[in-house]
Order: structure tokens, then sequence, then C-alpha cells
């Protein structure tokens, strides 16, 4: 699994190989180069308590050795510095690279991924998991990269130059490791779970915030500050917790070390006594013992941040392994003429579950479909089945003589232009928004398609125009949000055009004048229409009326009137009233 | 900073202190360690056989050693458990704030914004405090303890160690001080990541119809491109610290040396073993001296992100809400149920020049069912936001049951309206927990009041054929819910509350004909004394009502029955007839 993971990290750190080997090579020769340093000064001590034997001060000798050693540590200093420099350019580059696929990813995964799961929750994958992520490799795998290395070495030495005193104190580093590992394993169950629960946090934070304006006007702040109460009392337990085994390691190591010190000493000693050992053994020794702990710490310290962070990386690549959408088809669509054929579709968004029972239905090029039926009824799920936003159950549907299947679906999504029944629009121009894709939009496309979804008059009074960025704060109203969208579809003038729900925030008199605006634009084009307003679909060439999963009637507005269906019941409750 | 600072309470304060003391015995240790092992170390040297001293030695370190490890065990736990503390305390304060906030200061700091303060700047702030508290503690305390040991050496020695850590200093806080805007820079491009991210999840289905992966993804590419160059920029600074701190400390070991060199020659023949010694013991000081300063110098790294955090949600904390309780609340006169009055009100959008809606005044009684109508952007919901004090009234005055709601208490207001948002909103959880949602200042609804006011809502039937019926699952989002079925939650949810006064904003939009008149037929017979205000745009919806306020363009261009408005009213007349010419012709 680890390994399977590190492979997986290792194809975005492919594109910055040359950064990263550079970076630990620099790092390598710098951290080297550091442990020599100690050892040069030492060299200049030493020609120093010579002086005081031999009555005369070696300056020139003082002087050689300070200059090679003021040498060193410029170039320690260059080397690791400029490794540090290539590691993070190669780690931020890999982060991004990494960032950049999770959104790219976004793009496949299969739409009922998005139906269960938070939003909240893969919005923390893209960006603090990422975060994590990129804090535990741009500094701190480097660091434990080196440390090990000079771990390795400093043992192999050991084992060159005394095997039984190396024997001993690696049992003893061994023993410490060995309750160092313990503690980090029941830390880092500690961990998984802080993260959990931290997860959970911020979900209810997100959701908290985005439907602040429901808790207030329905005073439901104690409620939610409750729920919020019990979930902050959990993480903070979890939390300290983890954050306790990670805070032992190093104090523990430490003692390890001055263990290990006292160990080789009195086993040195008494080989000493016994005259099996020299004594500057033990001073290369004790240097060596004290390199290697120190690194060890250095390690440990390092794992605790990478730790958490191989648990996000983990979190990434769950993401970018979820199924995707199958895009298999190659065939193209050579006439977009608009005939639109469901043979025998059905369809259930989860199993069990059927939404679609049998649909079948066969709509020519440029005919107008309205679809009516009662809430629930699986409306708006045609209309996803069509884009093919889902896979069906059984059934085809074919456009054009083709099985959308078996076209690209970047090309299925060329045939069509669609207004959804939730308004979305970002934060950005109005002239981004309405462009949005579209290709080669000059200022005259714009203005008509602005003209005629009936904003001409919003964009006037706006401070900058059509250049007015759309945010947040500005008040720009649901319907005319709607509008906007409508706009955005009007421009992309493909040869479907579909409207769900596409004018329910609109009044009244403003959707005539874009009805007919649209009716303008889709003569000749087949056009897929869900309403609820009668006067929207009453000039429909066909309506379909869906009930509890299947057509009840079909049939244009008289035939279905005459028939007295279910079709009349309702068009009786809308005219009741008016 | 005050206000973070007063999170904590006393306990969490006199953890911190019993810490520090702590901390200094553990230096004490920590300075005691290495000498006894020198004494060890000299003692092999010298040849000395004698082995009870040298386990006597050896016991003696590993009792200091182990000593120095309970000291740092429990330091772990006190700032483990004052750290978490920290945490939640925080987010606590945060939380709560934000949930104070109105729209209005929602609106100012932006939606996913307020998300990453409450989130990841608190983590930040966590993470430094237990990763920076001991350091700052330990690394001072060391500092001390040894200028006080050094500073009866020669007038050389001192002046080189303060020239190399005033450079060591002055070059590092000038790294920390220009690395400071980045971090601000950076944690703001991150807000713009995460609002883009969240905006590409939300309209991901508009992104397929449209093909808009390149938009989408030119979108990305530049708040990425932007954040991961702000982010070199600061590690490529930061990581100058280390590297820096060793050239400074290695270069002043040297310099010593040479001076020593010259201090040694230059003395008494005499004295110069004493010189000598005094050299090595003031390096092997200076080596402590200079770790010290290294590790006070890594908090510095962290020090900028934990600023820039700590302003971020001090910001929240110290943001002032414009809309509070009144401090004297008016009596509300228990006779009066259900009334309310606009008087002369006007509103202006935070930051606009025009108003929403301008000099607006009608009256609803008790019982009566008022609907307004009005083109796209006329100031429904402007106005219809008003009355909870989502936002507040500009000019003019709002009534509700006779008392101005400027002096009524924000929970009581509440308490008599039952809202229904334009956008139906879940929250995750069940069905239960939705539609019984919030506090009406009475007791918590039954489960046969939560089933009337569904059926009342129209949901019962479709919540029956749910997996587990009422306590069926609702994930974030309602995402598992049609338009429709979530706006008849929402509006059971309303009708739970038992209010005095229902609004409803556009709330019918997503229910086809028949289930819109069952609504609002079984709510009339059922709900006989309860108000109703209702933004609607279909006419069949709003025609029974016993007023209709027509507003066009932020002013009210009528007022009164259907029939009335037939004949007096333009815009009105022209709203109905797109709509029924069609109609009555079929």
């Amino acid at each position: 699994m680890k390994n399977n993971l590190f492979s997986k990290i290792a194809v975005f750190a492919k594109k910055y190989k040359v950064y990263f080997i550079a970076g630990i090579v620099l790092g390598l020769v710098g951290s080297l180069l550091n442990v020599l340093i100690p050892n040069m000064v030492k060299n200049i001590a030493a020609l120093i308590s010579e002086s005081l034997y031999t009555n005369a001060m070696d300056f020139h000798s003082i002087r050689v050795v300070a200059i090679k050693t003021a040498i060193v540590i410029i170039i320690s200093f260059i080397t690791s510095y400029f490794g540090a420099w290539c590691l993070t350019v190669g780690g931020q580059n890999m982060v991004k690279d990494i960032r950049s696929a999770l959104s790219d990813k976004t793009d496949h995964i299969r739409m009922n991924y998005f139906d269960t799961t938070a939003l909240g929750d893969t919005v923390s994958r893209m960006t603090d998991d990422c975060d994590a992520f990129s804090a535990a490799i741009s500094s701190n795998l480097g660091k434990a990269i080196f440390s090990i290395i000079i771990v390795l070495g400093c043992l192999l030495v050991t084992f060159v130059i005394n095997p039984l005193l190396a024997f001993c104190s690696i049992v003893s580093i061994l023993l410490g490791l060995f309750i160092n590992a313990t503690f980090a394993g029941m830390g880092s169950d500690s961990i998984k779970e802080q993260r959990r629960l931290l997860g959970n946090m911020n979900g209810m934070i997100n959701e908290s915030i985005s439907g602040h304006m429901l808790i207030k006007t329905f005073n439901g702040e104690e409620e939610v500050l409750e729920q919020f109460d019990k979930k902050n009392q959990d993480l903070s337990s979890a939390l300290f917790k983890s954050q306790f085994f990670i805070s032992v390691l190093t104090p523990f190591m430490d003692f390890v070390s001055n263990f290990t010190y006292v160990v080789v000493c009195l086993v040195s000693g008494i080989m000493i006594i016994h005259g099996k050992m020299q004594i500057e053994t033990l001073v290369a020794f004790i240097l060596y013992i004290k390199m290697v702990t120190s690194n060890l710490t250095q390690i440990i310290q390092a794992l605790g941040s990478i730790q958490p962070g191989i648990a996000c990386a983990e979190r990434i690549m769950e993401y970018l392994e979820l199924e995707e959408e199958t895009d298999e088809g190659r065939e193209d669509v050579s006439r977009a003429l608009g005939d639109v054929e469901f043979k025998n579709v059905r369809f259930g968004y989860a199993e069990g579950q059927i939404v679609l029972k049998d649909f079948s239905a066969h709509i020519k090029p440029g005919m107008k479909v309205a679809i009516v039926g009662p809430t629930g009824a699986g409306k708006s799920t045609l209309i996803n089945l069509l884009m093919r936003f889902y896979e069906l159950n059984s059934g085809s549907i074919i456009v054009d003589g083709v099985s959308i299947k078996d076209i690209p679906r970047s090309r299925l999504h060329d045939l069509f232009a669609m207004v959804l029944q939730e308004t979305w629009t970002f934060k950005g121009s109005i002239r981004e928004n309405i462009v949005y894709s579209t290709k080669d939009v000059d200022d005259e496309k714009l203005n008509s398609a602005i003209e005629r979804a009936g904003i001409k008059f919003l964009v006037d009074a706006m401070p900058q125009g059509v250049d007015t960025v759309l945010s947040e704060t500005a008040n720009v109203s649901s319907g005319q949000k709607q509008l906007i969208t409508i706009a955005r579809a009007m421009l992309k003038n493909a040869p479907i055009m579909i409207l769900d729900e596409a004018t329910s925030s609109v009044d009244t008199r403003t959707e005539k004048l874009i009805q007919k605006a649209i009716d303008d634009m889709t003569k000749g084009h087949t056009s897929f229409v869900i309403a609820h307003r009668l006067s929207t679909i009453k000039n429909a060439d066909v309506i379909f009326v869906l009930k509890d999963g299947d057509i009840v009637e079909t049939g244009n507005h008289e035939q279905l009137l005459k028939a007295g269906g279910f079709y009349s019941e309702l068009y009786k409750a809308g005219l009741d009233a008016s | 900073m005050k206000k973070i600072a007063g999170l904590l309470s006393f306990k969490e304060y006199m953890y911190m202190l019993i810490c520090v003391f702590l901390i200094v015995g553990q230096v004490f240790f920590e300075i005691k360690i290495p000498n006894v092992m020198g004494e060890l170390t000299d003692l092999i040297y010298s040849g000395n056989v004698d082995v009870f001293k040298q386990i006597s030695y050896g016991i003696t370190m590993f009792t200091y050693a182990a000593a120095s490890l309970v000291f740092s065990f429990l330091v772990a736990f006190l700032v483990a458990k004052v750290g978490a503390a920290l945490d939640s305390k925080v987010r606590k304060a945060t939380f709560t704030k934000i949930m104070d906030f109105s729209l209005k200061e929602v609106g100012d700091f932006g939606t996913s914004s307020l998300i990453a303060r409450c989130t990841a700047d608190i983590y930040q702030i966590q993470t430094f405090f237990v990763n920076g508290f001991q350091l700052l503690i330990k690394s001072p305390v060391m500092i001390i303890w040894v200028t006080v040991q050094i500073s009866s050496v020669n007038v050389y020695y001192r002046s080189a160690t303060i020239t190399a850590v005033a450079i060591l200093v002055a070059v590092l806080s000038a790294v920390a001080i220009l690395v400071l805007p980045i971090v601000n820079k950076a944690q703001y491009a991150k807000d713009e990541l995460i609002r883009i991210d969240r905006e590409h999840l939300d309209g991901i289905r508009v992104v397929h119809a449209y093909n808009g992966y390149e938009k989408q993804k030119e979108r990305f590419e530049e708040a990425n491109e932007r954040i991961t160059s702000l982010l070199l920029r600061y590690d490529k600074s930061s990581a100058l610290f280390a590297p820096f701190s060793n050239m400074v400390m290695y270069s002043l070991t040297v310099i010593i040396y040479i001076i020593g060199a010259h201090i040694v020659a230059d003395s008494d023949e005499s004295l110069r073993a004493g010189v000598s010694n005094e050299m090595i013991v003031f390096v092997s000081m200076l080596s402590m001296l200079i770790s010290s300063c290294i590790y006070l110098i890594l908090v510095m790294v962290l020090l900028p992100s934990a600023c820039v955090s700590f302003k971020r949600i001090a910001q929240v904390l110290n943001k002032k809400i414009e809309i509070i309780d009144p401090e004297k609340a008016a009596a509300k006169d228990p006779g009066i149920h259900g009334s309310l009055e606009f008087r002369n009100v006007s509103f202006m959008y935070p930051g606009s020049r025009e108003y929403a809606i301008k000099d607006i005044s009608f009256k609803m009684e008790k019982g009566e069912t008022v609907a307004i109508v009005g083109g796209t952007g006329s100031g429904k919901t402007t106005l219809i936001n008003l009355i909870p004090r989502l936002y507040e009234v500009a000019e003019g005055q709002i009534l509700v049951d006779g008392v101005d709601i400027k002096k009524m208490k924000l929970k009581e207001l509440r308490n008599i309206l039952g809202y229904v948002p334009q956008k139906s909103f879940l929250f995750a959880g069940t069905i239960v927990s939705n539609i019984s949602f919030g506090d009406n200042g009475k007791l918590k609804q039954t489960l046969e009041e939560i089933v009337k006011a569904a059926r009342l809502g129209k949901a019962d039937e479709f919540i029956r054929t749910k997996q587990g019926g009422y306590d069926a699952v609702v994930e974030e989002g309602g995402s598992n819910f049609s338009g429709g079925q979530k706006q008849r939650l929402t509006i059971s949810r309303a009708i739970c509350r038992d209010p005095e006064i229902f609004i409803f904003d556009d709330s019918f939009s997503a229910l086809d004909y028949k289930t819109d008149k069952t609504v609002r037929e079984g709510l009339r017979q059922t709900l006989s004394g309860t108000s109703i205000l209702m933004v609607a745009q279909r006419i069949s919806t709003i025609k029974s009502a016993d007023k209709i306020l027509v507003l066009d363009n932020g002013k009210m261009v009528g007022m009164g029955t259907h029939d009335e408005l037939m004949t007096s009213c333009d815009v009105y007349r022209e709203i109905v007839l797109s709509q029924t010419d069609t109609e009555a012709t079929g």
C-alpha cells in the first residue's frame, strides 16, 4: 500500500527529478561538510594547545587551517542553501501539478460521486491536504533523507573501528528506537483519528457558514452551537493525544542518546583497562555516536511532519483514483439536426430506486418538447441522461442516428445549450460569465445575447457595464442571475436547447419577452423545456406528461386537454386560481 | 491579540507558568549532563582504572538524563493540554462570532474566506503554539544563563560574539519582515483558490454542458500559478535561515580561535594554559548560545504565517456586528399577533450608490395574506430580508406586532417569523433534524408535530417512500433530494416553527401548480390565524391575496387587491396579461 503510494507520488515527482536529485546531492554535500567543520575547527584548537608545549605559536599553520575552514564554511552554506532551494522549487511545482491534476480530475469523475459526497470534504482534499503534503515534502523529506544517509555512514564507520562497541551502541539505540516506535504507533492512530475529526469539524463549519442566513432566521444558533461544541470537544481531546505523542518523541530520543553514551563509556572503560582498546578510539566513537543520535532525532522530527503528509497524500490519491466517466465514443455526428430518440430507457440513481421505468420517445428535428409532471417525477433526470451525466441501466438514447455512448462526450455537449434549474455564476465579470467557454465571441454577438436575454438594462446600470465583476456581495438578484445564464446559453447557440426551469425566478413579463427570443432562436432547432408555468409550454409541439417514472400522456396542448387526463388536471390547477 | 489571549482561562495560564518552571529545570539538567559527561570522559582519558567510580558517574548521568526526560514529558503534557484548549477555544469563539454576524458582515468577508479563517487559520495558530511555545521559553533561558556565564571573559571575545549575534539577528529578522507580506498575500491567494474549487464543484454540470473545462482550467491555473509563486518566494527566503545561522556560528568560532591564538601568544608564559582553557570553555558556551539563537530564529520562520492567521482571526473577532439586540427591548403588546408594517422604508446595499428599495409603506394584519410581485431585480427579496433583520433598514421603520424591529430582541423577532428562502438549503442530518431545525421559543417539536408540518408542506408522501422514512439521511447540501423535494422540506420546516407570520420568498417556484395550490390551501385552512407575506411570480398563486404590492425598480407602484390593481396599475396588468392571455385562450 505504502510502496504503491510512493510510486504514485513518483509519477508527479518525475517531471522535476532534476531539481530533486540536485537538491538531494547538494544538500548531502552541505550536510557532510557540516560534519567536517567541527573537526577542522578542532584542528585550530589543537594548534593553539600545541603552542603551550612548543612555546611558539604557529600562526602560519593556523592561518592555513582557518582559511581552509572558511572556504568549507562558505561552500557548505552555498550548497545547503541551493540544495534547499532546489527541493523547494521541485516540491512546490510538483504540488502545483498535483493541484492541477485534482482540478482536472473533477471534470472526469462520475456524477454520482458529487451526489453523495460533501463539497467541503472534496475542497479540503484539493487545498488543505495539498498544503500538508507540500509542507511534508518541501522541507522535511530532504532532512530525513540526509539524516538517514549520515546515520548509515556513521554506523558503517563505527563497525570498521570497533565491532563490539558498535554492536553495544546499536543494541542500545535499537532498544530506544523500539520504545519510540511503540509510542509513535500509538501516536499515529491518534493522529489519524484527529485528522478524521478535523475533517468532520471543517465539514460542519463549511455547512454552517454557507447556511448562515437560515440558521439566523430559525434561531438555530443554539442548536448548531451545541453540535459544534460536541464535535469541538472530541477534536480537542484527540488533538491533545496526538500532540502529546508527537512532542515526547524528541526528549525521548535525547534520553536514548545519553543512555547510549553511558553504555559506550562504561564498556570502553572496561575494555581500555583490559588493554583491548585505545583511548583515541573512544574519542572518535563518542563523536560518531553523537552524530548518529542527533540525526536520529532529526529523522524522528521529520517523520512527525511526514506522517500526516502521507495521510494527506493518501486522500489525494484516493480522489485521483476515483472511477471516471467512460468516454470511449469515437463516432461523430456529421449532421447535427437535433433528432433525439429515447429507446426503452430505464434508470435509477441508486440501486433498487428506479426513477425512469421504460421511457421511449422520438423527437424529430426542430420540435419543441415540453416535459411536465409533478415534483420528483423524473423530469430533470431525463435531461441528465440526455447529457450523459449518468449511465443508463438499460435502453439507449440516440442523437442524430448515433447512440450517445458512441459520441465523444465533449462533442455530445457541443450539441446542447442548456440552462439548469440551479443557476451557476462565478466570481468574474458579467462578460466572462456570459461568454464562458464559447469561442470567437465579438462584442456584437455578446450585445445581441445580452439584449435578447433581457439584461441590457441591468448591464447598463452596472458601474463598469459588462465588465462589472459578479461577486457574493454584488446585488444581482437570483432572477438576474438566471437571465445571465440564459444569455450564456443563447450565445452558445447549439443545435439542441435545454431549459430546465430556466425562468422560474424571472418575472412573467420578462419571461415572456425572453420566451419570444428563445422561440425565435430555436426555430429549426430542437428544444426541451421543463417548466411549471403552463404559458411556457403551451405552444410546444409535443408535451410529455411524466408521473412516477413513466410517460402517462403524450400529445400537444389541445389533444391533452381534450383527453381530460392528468395534464388537464394540472392545467386546471393553474387556471383555477388565475 | 488581546481578545485571543483573553480566551484562555486561569488554569491554562497556570499550566503555562508551571511549564516555564519545568523548562528552567530541564535546562539545568541539560547543562549538567555535558559536565558529567566531560568528567566521565576525562576519567577514562586519564587511564583511571576505578570501575566503581566510572559506574557512579554513569549512574549520575543516567539519573540526570532520566530527570530531564520526566521534565520533558511533563512539559509535553502541559503544552499539549494548553494547545488543545487554545485550539478549541479560538475555534469556538470564531465560530460563535460568525454565527452572530448579519448578512452584511458575512458579505464583507466572503463565505469562503470565513470558512478558511475558521479552519486553516486556526490550525496554523495551534501548530505555532505547540511548536513554538517551548522554544520561546527555553531559548531565552539558555541565552540568559550562558550570557551570565561568559560576561566575565575578555572584551575581544565579547565584542566578536555580540557582532556575530547582531549580524545573525539583523539578517534573519530582515528576512522574516520581508517574508511577512508574502505570507499575507499567500493566505489570500489560498482563499481565492478555495473559492475557485468550490465554484467548480458547485457548477460541475454546467462545466460539462458547456465543455467549460478549458475556461475552468484557465481560471484555476491562474490562481494556482499565483499561490505557487508566492509560496516559492516564501520558501526560498526562509530556506536561508538554517544555513545562514550555521555559517555565522562556525565563522564566529574560527574568529574566536584566531583572536585566542593572538591572546595566548601575547600573554605571559605562566598564564598561557589558563588563557587557552578560558578560550576553550568560551567556545563550548558559544555553541550553546548560538544554538539557542538558532532555535529562537526557527520560531521566527513559523512566526509570519502564524501572525497573519492571528490577524485574520482577530479581524473576525473584532468585527463590529451592526445588527444586535437593543439595549432595552420594548415590551410587546401580548394582544397583537401576526401584524407587520413598513413605514417609508428605504435600503441601499453596502458599497452601492443606488437604493435597492425606496420609500415602501404597507400594512399587514393578523391572518392576512400579502403578496409581492414585480420584475426581476425589483427588490422583492431585499424587502423580505429586511424583516428578520438580516440587513438593517437605512431609513424608515419596520414594525412587527406593533413594535419597531430594531427595538425587539432578535430571537423574539425571529420566533414570530417562519421564513422560506428562495434557494432551498438543507443541513446534513436526518429529515427530522431538518424539519425541526432551530428554536421557536417553545418546546422542541414532537414527531407528531413534525409529521403534521410535513403533511401540510406536502412532503409527507415522498418522505415515506425514502429508506428510513423520517429518519432518512440528508447529505450535506441535501444532494440526495430533487429540487422540488428540497423546497417542500424547507416549507415544512417553516410550518413546523408554528410562526405568527410566514415569509415565502418565491418558495413555490419548483412546485407544480397542483402542489403549489394544495400547500397554500392547506395553510389557509389549518392555520387561518397566521399571516402570510409572499413573493411569487405566478398570478394564480397571488390572486387570492388580501393585498398585493407591485414593485418596480425598488419603488412601490401599486397596492391593492387583484381586481383593484387590474384597473389601477399598469405594471400589474402587464404582469397578469403576460400570464393569462395565452392561458385563457386554452
